[in-house]
């Protein structure tokens, strides 16, 4: 995890990708950002990263695993835990089922609906940069 | 975690407590706030209690089991991590070895180091309570 790293953004729908990172890049994020449009291929790929990141916003519904089994893989593999990226549930849907076992099956740093317009969106996203910003970072990677 | 739960807050500096306290209610927060000085008693509260917690502020440096230990002991107690309260240590030391353990050892939701007057703990407080209220919650006791 570090400020300045990359944000890995998983999601399927690339409207959905593209409105986050023009949300992102108004509130004047210059992380650079990475799009990953399933699960296998961001597990792949932050296994292979020598870079440390700054954040994950994860999708819950995705086609093959879904945001929550990533979310458990990454929690089983110590060499991916020990990145200590904090990991954001971003998603559409937020149904309650999904949300209990996102916070009692597995850790997450968060867990938050899309917001029904680009106003709010901004909202949150400026929140949860904001927050993760201001929070002091391990240096293990 | 309830939106409308208490707010735990471990501290044994009973100034800093009183000062926490005080920022709470200017921000227009009507969470009731539940403090220990120790962590012994906090752990005590939350194997008893009824409450639904919405969050939990502890310091590092405590008398008896530090901060630390004392989320290891939740982390490995299954009734109380299925509480799944967002955890997050505000401390006045932020020692790179403490953030590095808090971040690979458990699972927490921010290490936040003591703003240095009133108005930067304000602004700190206001932004950790924000991002809470904002995310979704599980429907756990």
């Amino acid at each position: 995890m570090s400020k300045t790293g990359p944000i890995l953004i998983i999601e399927d729908d690339k409207e959905d990708k593209e409105i986050l990172e023009d949300v992102l890049r108004d509130i004047g994020v210059k992380n650079r950002i990475i799009w990953m449009e399933n699960t296998h291929n961001a597990y792949e790929f932050l296994k292979s990263a020598t870079e440390a990141m700054f954040i994950i916003f994860c999708d819950i519904n995705l086609p093959g695993k879904n945001g929550l089994e990533l979310k458990k893989v990454i929690d089983d593999r110590p060499e991916l835990r020990k990145k200590s990226i904090p990991f954001i549930f971003y998603s559409t849907s937020a149904n309650q089922k999904d949300v209990n076992e996102a916070y009692s099956k597995m850790t997450i740093q968060g867990f938050f609906q899309k917001g029904s317009n680009y106003e709010d969106m901004k909202k949150v996203i400026r929140l949860i940069l904001d927050y993760w910003t201001l929070c002091k970072h391990p240096n293990l990677l | 975690m309830s939106k409308f739960g208490p707010i735990l807050i471990i501290e044994d500096d009973a100034d800093d407590k009183q000062l926490f306290e005080d920022i709470v209610k200017s921000l227009g927060y009507q969470n009731r706030i539940v403090w220990y000085d120790n962590t012994e008693d906090a752990i005590e509260y939350l194997s008893t209690t009824g409450d639904s917690i919405f969050i939990i502020f502890s310091d590092i440096n405590l008398p008896g089991k530090n901060g630390l230990e004392f989320k290891k002991k939740i982390d490995s107690t299954p009734e109380l991590r299925q509480k799944s309260i967002p955890f997050v240590f505000y401390s006045t030391s932020a020692l790179q070895k403490d953030i590095d353990e808090a971040y690979s050892k458990m699972t927490v939701q921010g290490f936040f180091k003591k703003g240095k007057d009133y108005n930067e703990i304000k602004g700190h407080i206001s932004l950790i309570l924000e991002y809470w209220k904002a995310c979704k919650h599980p429907n756990t006791h």
